[in-house]
């Protein structure tokens, strides 16, 4: 600009007077026209992504729903088999032929095996045990809130089981322990010692068949077949029966957190990319600017690195998303028309006159950092290979430059072959390519710029799950 | 009250208000530039837009917030500038001798112009002298810079600034104005 406006001549001093800080009327209409072209606010752009996201978090929940509405289907047949088992257990109490009851409080069998014991005993000292028996059964239940309440509840009356979880406890510990000391009773006069064994060797087996373990020698029922046992005279391979239950304890019992699970993998990939640009002149530049060309040399050479999660939303489908960073270079040359005239002379009488043009030359070397989202769907898996299609999209903001900040998008097309080299790792090579889906240039640049991509990703993928 | 580079912040956070204010703020002055550049008002309307949309859609580019006002307004002849080019094809050489103006005050007629006066024989001069004079006259851009900016050389900037001065002499001539004082 001027140095300054002093050395000036008079007459274009008066003009710079007069307009320097001249101001006009402006139109209403104007910011009508204008505030529907002004960019979005940041938030909005948040929320946009944000819907992204959610989408993609939709996506990973229809992956995963399978999983969890699995599992309550899973610990409902868990519980139901423990109720039906508890049931069988209480009929089997009854007809003296059925598996124990896992949830049976150990008091109550203590007390059982005391009253059995008593009664076959000396009648005196049973008494005495039966009633300490039937004390330590009231401290234990009434310690034992629901749980002991219910499944007492349930070996004794099913029908109440839907008292289930209420806390009645000193009502209905009373009613259990004096019907448990009834039924007690009633069950001990059933109990035949044999006549091969004593009452000592009796007592030894029946101990013993306590020691067995947590699951059989906490029950009324574990002993109950037991006591059939030895009442049969028949040859019975105690091992044998006890094994055979304890096999099935272990059936029973499935672990929740050991159930297979949809894989998750851990991907890493490059690749070597070209450049390939749509190019338009900035709005009403287009009738100045021409012959735009792209500079071929390496320039169009970049590379894109990756790294993210892969997630199975079903055999064929998965979902990825992860990180990516790019680094791309552009070199674009054009020719500007200016408003000089080139006069040349073609021989003695004739001259071409033309507008002078200058030669312009847009180059930059960016890199970005950017976040992508895609769905990987194989159509085709052999015992080798496997292949699959890929697309998705990402967002990218440039690191430097004059765009740096700006957020640009992308449309992500792919094919791929992935190989299995190793137990949880597979190799994976997936020709690619990435469309622009805004354009890149500064808007008070000459030329709108839209950077595609094509590129040969290789990576690997490990399955961490 | 808030400032002009909260102002310019809030902008670069594409808050619309903001936008509004700052708008507001800068509306008149450069409706004057865009006046100054273009043939006619609808042109400077033109230009105006499209000025105020880049302005916006690259305020996240300025660094230093303190300069706005030379930045809009640079902003803005870059935007005039790109329109004439644009429409270089189109356009005509006006008929300097047909402009009139409306005060007929000669003796007087200095001090009674107005500077909608002024710009009517502005906008009457051709194209390139009117881009050349805007920019080095009131504008303040030196030769090099202009032919930087027009595409030309710096010797064609000099002769048209030379012209344009010359018709606009000759116009305030006609119309008793023979010398020109600064305003203090």
């Amino acid at each position: 600009m001027n140095a300054s406006n002093n050395d000036i001549d008079p007459f274009e001093g008066f003009f710079h007077d007069k307009f320097n800080d001249f101001e006009s009327e402006v139109d209403d209409v104007l910011w009508a026209n204008i505030e529907p072209q002004l960019p979005l606010p940041s938030f909005s752009r948040l929320i946009l992504w944000h819907l992204a996201a959610a989408v993609a978090l939709l996506l990973l929940s229809f992956g995963l729903l399978p999983r969890f509405i699995a599992s309550p289907t899973t610990e409902l047949s868990h519980v139901t088999t423990g109720q039906s088992l508890q049931n069988e257990g209480t009929q089997g109490s009854k007809t003296l032929n059925t598996e124990s009851n896992q949830g049976f409080d150990k008091s109550v069998s203590n007390t059982q095996s005391i009253e059995i014991n008593a009664h076959n005993a000396n009648p005196e000292v049973a008494k005495e045990q039966k009633e300490e028996g039937l004390e330590k059964n009231k401290k234990a239940n009434s310690i034992a809130e629901y749980s002991t309440t219910s499944t007492n509840s349930n070996i004794y009356e099913p029908i109440a089981s839907s008292n289930i979880g209420k806390r009645n406890t000193t009502k209905s510990v009373d009613i259990v322990s004096s019907k448990s000391s009834k039924r007690a009773r009633k069950d001990a006069n059933k109990k035949v010692i044999p006549s091969s064994l004593s009452t000592e060797e009796y007592d030894r087996i029946v101990r013993a068949t306590q020691n067995t373990g947590d699951y059989l020698s906490t029950s009324e029922e574990a002993l109950e077949p037991n006591l059939e046992i030895l009442a049969s005279k028949e040859p019975v391979d105690l091992s044998v029966k006890f094994n055979k239950a304890r096999i099935k304890t272990l059936q029973r019992k499935p672990n929740r957190y050991f159930q297979p699970s949809k894989p998750v993998s851990l991907y890493f990939s490059a690749m070597p990319l070209v450049n390939y640009y749509t190019i338009t002149p900035n709005g009403s530049d287009s009738k100045y600017v021409h012959s735009i060309q792209v500079d071929d040399d390496n320039s169009r050479i970049g590379v894109y690195l990756q790294a993210g999660l892969k997630f199975t939303l079903s055999d064929k489908l998965q979902l990825k998303t992860g990180i990516s960073y790019t680094k791309s270079s552009q070199s674009i040359s054009f020719k500007v028309r200016t408003d000089s005239l080139v006069v040349r002379s073609v021989d003695n009488q004739t001259a071409d006159v033309a507008f002078e043009e200058q030669n312009k030359t847009y180059a930059l070397s960016s890199h970005y950092l950017g976040t992508r989202v895609d769905l990987e769907y194989t159509f085709l898996k052999g015992d080798a290979l496997s292949h699959h299609a890929l697309v998705g999209i990402e967002g990218n903001t440039s690191l430097n430059g004059t765009a740096a900040g700006k957020i640009n998008s992308f449309l992500n097309i792919g094919y791929g072959i992935s190989r299995q080299i190793g137990d949880n790792a597979y190799l994976f090579i997936e020709p690619t390519m990435s469309i622009a889906l805004n354009h890149q240039s500064d808007a008070s640049t000459l030329l709108l710029v839209r950077p595609n991509k094509i590129g040969f990703n290789i990576g690997l993928n490990f399955k961490i799950k | 009250m808030i400032n002009e580079q909260d102002l310019v912040r809030a902008c670069q956070r594409n808050d619309r208000k903001a936008q509004t204010a700052f708008y507001n703020m800068y509306k008149g002055k450069l409706m004057g530039v865009c006046r100054r550049y273009a043939r006619s008002k609808e042109e400077a309307e033109d230009i105006y837009q499209e000025a105020f949309v880049k302005i916006f859609n690259n305020i996240k580019s300025l660094e230093k917030p303190e300069a706005v006002g030379a930045w809009v307004r640079k902003t803005v002849i870059h935007t005039a500038i790109n329109y004439y080019h644009a429409n270089l094809k189109f356009q005509q050489n006006t008929d300097y001798e047909t402009v009139v103006l409306s005060n007929d005050d000669y003796p007087n007629i200095l001090a009674t112009l107005s500077s909608e006066d002024l710009l009517a024989l502005i906008h009457q001069l051709p194209d390139g002298y009117r881009m050349v004079f805007n920019l080095y006259v009131v504008d303040g851009y030196n030769h090099n810079e202009i032919g930087q900016m027009l595409g030309i050389s710096e010797n064609t900037s000099k002769s048209q600034l030379s012209r344009a001065k010359e018709l606009l002499r000759k116009q305030l001539k006609k119309l008793g104005i023979v010398s020109y004082e600064r305003i203090q």
